[in-house]
């Protein structure tokens, strides 16, 4: 087996880049997906059903399609009504609302794992929900979503070299367009999983590390 | 659902609005923003490729600078996936497509294009010690690898009795097929496949076909007709000065 050192070595300045522009477009989706995904999460256990029934139709509809998909709806698509959104922006906003139907049902799923006495003895404490929702059941069910929450972060990190597909020169974009020049297909592919791989396993660590601090804290 | 209603006729109030806005010339548009934008998907050497640097350039690049020049304003290139490039174009990603684009009649009915600028064949390169493949016609039976939606694969498509057609989003993972013995032939137009000649020793350029029939244009959406003018006036002003000339010297090395 012939494996070019060289042209990877060569390969790893614009790999890098691209990496870091993977960085920044996981970020900003996870900034999206997590205001979308709390909100979508809270409303499934209101008291108001309408609110309820919005947000299990938007989990449905977007858990049912694929992103791939909806990253070509909001690229291709908007624009036939009038929202024409640059690459970045749409990739940003697809993979946003992508993510927030996931962590919504996580956020649900924590919240619904605490005793329903919990909530009880709260309201009947003389709290309103809302109160009953920050001070009592949050803080306690943060505890158990941070490690799903890290799962669909990595799986959002790794997701986003879909984005590559409109042209977003990401890592994976990067790591086409330089063996689109050289040919050296298993050299390039193999130092691009290297650099995800980098990326991934930083976000199990940090998310490990924060498991361990609030075990501490409790 | 009285609320569900006024939610959707929001959407439509709002997509109305938008689409009303956006209804000035393209041409106008161009000047007024001093920039034409130009989509490329910078695979294709020598016509449009990201060099060493990261930097995009290649034929269809000068050319496209050396237009700009004639509408007094600045190029701007952006780099997109072939397999989109149609659908971007529609959703005014940006103005024009310069990315070695042959015109076709398939083409011409839902885009326009400019005078041809460029002209040349279909070719096919096989492997070294391939001696079975020495025309369109040996294609027969045989698998081709493909660029999808060019007009190579339209080609290879019209033959008949093709064994399987691998049609990829670039053409570099044609060749790949190719060097690693799972297609025999790839298809494409000649001045790409020539260029892909210098760097892959293992293959070789077996026959050429549709000879001066791939002419590249300049894509437009249909509606652009005063900037269709302009940019075929360009294409003139651009041949007559000789620039053309040198363009196609640096890329080509001969003299057309």
């Amino acid at each position: 087996m012939q494996f070019d050192f060289l042209a990877l070595y060569k390969a790893l300045p614009a790999l890098l880049v691209g990496a870091l522009v993977t960085l920044r477009v996981t970020a900003l989706s996870i900034a999206v997906g997590l205001v979308i995904g709390l909100g979508v999460g809270l409303a499934r256990v209101w008291p108001n059903s309408f609110l309820r029934n919005v947000s299990s139709a938007y989990i449905e509809l977007i858990r049912g399609t694929p992103l791939l998909v909806q990253i070509f709806l909001v690229y291709f698509g908007l624009p036939a009504l009038g929202l024409n959104l640059d690459p970045f922006v749409a990739g940003v906003l697809a993979m946003g609302i992508n993510s927030g139907a996931y962590v919504g049902e996580i956020v649900r799923g924590g919240i619904e794992s605490i005793a329903q006495g919990q909530m009880e003895a709260a309201l009947s404490l003389g709290m309103s929900w809302w109160q009953s929702m920050y001070y009592v059941i949050l803080p306690q069910a943060l505890f158990r979503i941070l490690p799903p929450l890290g799962n669909e972060f990595i799986a959002l990190l790794k997701d986003s070299s879909l984005v590559s597909t409109i042209a977003i020169a990401e890592l994976t974009r990067t790591g086409q367009i330089i063996i689109t020049r050289t040919f050296k297909s298993f050299e390039i592919w193999m130092g691009v999983a290297l650099f995800y791989f980098v990326m991934t396993y930083a976000i199990s660590r940090v998310v490990r590390y924060s498991e361990k601090r609030m075990r501490y804290s409790e | 659902m009285k609320r569900n209603c006024v939610f959707w006729l929001g959407i439509l109030v709002f997509s109305l609005v938008f689409s009303s806005i956006a209804s000035a010339s393209t041409l106008d548009d161009i000047k007024a923003r001093g920039k034409i934008i130009i989509g490329t998907d910078a695979t294709y050497p020598p016509m449009e490729f990201h060099d060493e640097s990261g930097e995009i350039v290649g034929f269809d690049i000068d050319l496209g600078r050396a237009i700009a020049e004639e509408l007094g304003v600045e190029a701007v290139f952006i780099d997109t996936a072939w397999d989109g490039i149609f659908p971007a174009l529609d959703a005014k990603k940006f103005d024009i497509i310069m990315s070695a684009t042959s015109i076709t009649e398939e083409r011409l009915k839902s885009k326009a294009m400019s005078d041809p600028y460029y002209v040349t064949s279909q070719a096919i390169a096989v492997r070294k010690d391939n001696d079975s493949i020495k025309g369109p016609e040996d294609l027969v039976g045989k698998v081709v690898a493909v660029q999808i939606g060019t007009t190579g694969d339209l080609a290879v498509s019209e033959i008949e009795g093709v064994k399987e057609i691998k049609r990829f989003d670039t053409t570099d993972k044609a060749y790949m097929e190719v060097m690693n013995g799972r297609a025999d032939a790839v298809v494409n137009d000649l001045s790409e496949v020539a260029y892909r000649m210098k760097f892959l020793p293992d293959m070789k350029i077996v026959a050429t076909f549709k000879e001066g029939e791939e002419n590249y244009g300049v894509t437009l959406r249909k509606e652009d007709t005063d900037l269709l003018e302009a940019i075929n006036q360009a294409l003139k002003n651009i041949k007559e000065s000789g620039k053309y000339d040198q363009i196609y010297q640096k890329w080509f090395g001969e003299a057309k």
